[in-house]
């Protein structure tokens, strides 16, 4: 029942979790490597997103997490608390830059992370099918917040700055393994069951049409941001908020970055406390016990943010010199596990059967 | 007969409100036994009394005597058990004893109660305005009155060790969730207490989360409504002695509702309804935005709305936050105080509340302006879902505790704390956000937009319940 979501639900949680880091910072820093192929590799990004959360649609809706039993889990959730304890260090330091930098600059960063921690662990208590529902509450109207914020945007935009597409880059395409921290986001909702109790075809259409609309929106404001900044684009940190500085209701209404803030540190939380929510579920089968034991690697995370990764830099050199390979093969080696049993499954029931 | 008398005046321990008439016949000899106050004297004299007395009987007192001589009751139960016979006396009615120890009861209870008017807390501009009162047989006739069915089901269930309070489960069969039906019985017949004196101490029993600062039930005080929600296949509890019922499964969304926007035209119930949740969100969020705006984010502020706030918070020796508080707890004190006090003096003491404090508390210069405009907002806004006033003041003033500290971040973790806990609740299989968290999208025709009823076919899908069509065209 916790974690028993709808497909809808499934797809706009989706949607948030891959695209809130992506919109972060993610675009500019690639901005370093690929110039104005930034786009493409945005894309190729995205796509990556889509496949993955393709799959782990497939595997929720057989129940995959519920249907696999003994060793196998254990196997599973070793590799799975290693993914998501790398990609916590990472999104949690993101948000906690962010938030120095816009919100609270003299706040101490131990109490940053305090508060940052506190809706996540209340999540990890609530699951999955309160999140889905917080989100499908929430969602809605940030999208008609950003929409707006882009529709009311007065500033010169040279679409140019993308072109050309591939002649201009660096480090070239094996490089790309780099940048996998902010990829596969939609991996903690295997841990999720889909099940339409009712409207299943409007839940099919909702959260496709959701789904979609998030993805072009993210590649849009992509194409906008490098439009607007041009070759200082490496310098911009969260496109949520730097778009909206260019409303033209400013005025009338006041500084309406605020919004893009608002909405930024939402849809963080709500990506936030998915993992963790994913860390609480892998570890119990991994300890084997009913325990919340994801607190221990969670202040594991908190003891190393707060006193040794303090700056935002280090985290992200950390994550593109190492996590992103790591988190890579690790990703591999779950999709090569799910394989795996899949087989190793069949031949298990065939063997019973015999 | 005397052995009689002396046990039930021992199982009443004497009470001087026991009235027992004793009357001889030729052979036999009966007792009337019945509590004062219950019966109208004069009546009982007339229909009871006098035809037992005037007429000669020499047999044995039997069921067929009391039904020729008594003509003016239409029903006389023969009781075989002494316990049911005391409950029975307690109740209100009259039982009569014979000399063989056998026991008959004819309901004689009438007692004053309060004339059925329109409630307080629902008031209308147009449509019915009949409320409930404090009889549970009154309450219950208006509900039969507008359901005049055979499907429409009461079953009556006695509550409370001392006071056995009766209490009502109403529900239309074939519409509403027997389990839901079985499920509500079972937990008020668990209920183990020694008195029921409201309808908000069943529900206290019916509610999963005790301690939440949210409602878990559906409460009205117009039969109206009532009835429109057991049509959607809810359940409705009547508690003898509260004019409030209680509606069971409950959604949040309920209280947004309003048996006004049935009777306007859809766009206008639309707006109004539009309005009632914006009013919600600025009587929660005015004040704690107001705080971190000035206390950490004054940015946030247009520059000309700034150069206003920060002329009149000039001189102003407490914190915004301080200010904040202070404004808002006098406000609850004020309402504490004027609901309380006698009505006059509540009216007086709301003109010392507004002008008196409020003027000279800025004229002073220990509060501004904007903090008690802000306040007043916040406060107004509270009121236009009266059902909800006690969370949302609750929230308003944790949340400016939280802001004085944590600034915005922490008021934007606070509300995702807030609403993963709201959507976390389910009240008997419904989610407490549910048309739009779940998203159920056929319900959203009666959500925050409000359809014509003639496209509303089906009825809500949220609830549990036994036939989804409405309207026979949606099938």
């Amino acid at each position: 029942m916790e974690n028993k979501i709808s497909t809808s639900q499934f797809l706009l949680i989706s949607v948030v979790l891959s695209v809130t880091y992506k919109l972060n910072n993610f675009a500019t820093i690639i901005y370093n490597g690929y110039k104005s192929s930034t786009i493409l590799v945005v894309i190729m990004y995205l796509l990556v997103d889509i496949l993955t959360s393709i799959a782990v649609y497939k595997l929720a809706k057989n129940d995959f997490w519920g249907s696999l039993n003994g060793k196998r889990r254990v196997i599973m959730s070793v590799a799975l608390t290693l993914f998501f304890v790398l990609k916590m260090l990472v999104y949690f330091s993101e948000q906690a830059s962010f938030v120095k930098t816009y919100l609270m600059g003299e706040m101490p960063s131990w109490l940053i992370y305090i508060i940052l921690l506190l809706p996540t662990i209340a999540f990890s208590r609530y699951m999955f099918n309160s999140l889905a529902r917080t989100n499908e509450l929430l969602l809605p109207i940030i999208s008609l917040l950003l929409l707006l914020n882009l529709v009311f945007l007065r500033v010169e935009m040279k679409f140019d700055y993308n072109l050309p597409l591939l002649s201009e880059y660096t480090k070239g395409y094996n490089g790309v393994f780099s940048y996998f921290v902010w990829s596969f986001d939609s991996l903690p909702l295997i841990m999720t069951k889909i099940e339409d109790k009712r409207e299943k075809k409007r839940r099919k259409f909702v959260g496709t049409l959701g789904y979609s609309i998030g993805i072009l929106f993210t590649i849009m404001i992509v194409v906008f941001g490098i439009s607007i900044y041009g070759g200082a684009f490496s310098k911009v940190d969260n496109l949520y908020v730097k778009i909206s500085i260019f409303n033209d209701y400013n005025m009338i209404f006041g500084r309406l970055d605020w919004i893009g803030i608002i909405c930024w540190l939402t849809c963080s939380f709500i990506t936030n406390s998915a993992l963790v929510i994913a860390l609480k579920c892998s570890t119990q089968v991994m300890t084997k016990t009913r325990r919340n034991v994801s607190i221990i690697p969670l202040f594991i995370t908190y003891f190393l943010l707060v006193f040794y990764l303090k700056d935002v830099q280090v985290v992200e050199k950390l994550a593109v010199d190492y996590f992103g390979f790591i988190m890579f093969y690790l990703f591999m080696i779950v999709m090569f596990l799910i394989l795996f049993m899949k087989i190793w499954g069949q031949n298990g029931k065939k063997d019973t059967e015999k | 007969m005397d052995n009689i008398i002396n046990k039930i005046n021992g199982t009443f321990h004497n009470t001087s409100d026991l009235k027992i008439k004793k009357i001889k016949f030729e052979v036999d000899e009966l007792a009337i036994v019945y509590l004062d106050g219950f019966s109208d004297k004069d009546l009982l004299e007339r229909t009871l009394v006098t035809p037992l007395i005037t007429t000669k009987y020499d047999k044995n007192i039997d069921i067929d005597f009391l039904q020729n001589t008594l003509t003016y009751f239409e029903r006389i139960i023969e009781i075989n058990d002494y316990k049911n016979a005391v409950d029975i006396i307690a109740d209100g009615d009259v039982v009569i004893f014979t000399k063989d120890n056998k026991m008959y009861t004819l309901s004689y209870k009438s007692y004053p109660t309060r004339s059925i008017s329109e409630p307080e807390t629902s008031m209308v501009v147009k449509g019915p305005r009949e409320g409930f009162i404090e009889d549970m047989k009154v309450n219950t006739l208006l509900l039969r009155r507008r359901l005049r069915s055979n499907n429409f089901v009461i079953n009556t269930l006695k509550v409370g060790k001392y006071t056995k309070t009766s209490v009502a489960i109403c529900y239309i069969e074939g519409i509403a969730d027997n389990h839901l039906v079985d499920k509500l019985k079972r937990k008020i017949e668990k209920i183990n207490i020694d008195g029921i004196l409201d309808s908000s101490y069943v529900a206290k029993f019916l509610s999963n989360n005790n301690y939440s600062i949210f409602k878990q039930e559906g409460t009205t005080e117009k039969p109206d409504i009532c009835v429109s929600k057991m049509l959607e296949g809810k359940v409705a509890i009547i508690v003898d002695g509260s004019p409030i019922v209680l509606t069971y499964p409950y959604a949040i969304i309920e209280d947004l509702q309003d048996s006004h926007d049935y009777i306007v035209r859809s766009p206008r119930a639309t707006m109004l309804r539009i309005l009632r949740l914006i009013a919600v969100v600025t009587a929660v969020f005015l004040p704690c935005l107001y705080v971190v705006m000035q206390e950490f984010h004054y940015e946030m502020f247009p520059i000309k709305l700034l150069q206003s706030v920060a002329n009149s918070t000039e001189n102003i020796p407490l914190t915004p936050s301080l200010e904040m508080l202070f404004v808002i707890l006098l406000f609850e004190v004020l309402n504490e105080a004027s609901i309380r006090m006698p009505k006059y003096v509540g009216m007086a003491l709301g003109v010392v509340g507004a002008i008196v404090l409020g003027e000279t508390g800025v004229k002073s210069g220990l509060i501004s302006s904007p903090a008690v405009l802000i306040a007043s907002l916040s406060s107004i806004g509270m009121y236009c879902l009266p059902d909800l006033v006690g969370s949302i003041s609750v929230l308003r003033i944790v949340f400016v505790l939280i802001c004085t500290v944590t600034g915005l971040f922490g008021l934007v973790s606070a509300v995702l704390i807030t609403i993963g806990y709201m959507a976390r609740i389910e009240i008997y299989d419904t989610p407490y956000l549910a048309p739009y968290a779940p998203m159920i999208y056929s319900d959203m025709k009666d959500g925050v937009n409000k359809v014509g009823l003639r496209d509303m076919k089906l009825r809500p899908l949220s609830y549990n319940n036994k036939n989804k069509v409405r309207q026979k065209d949606g099938e």
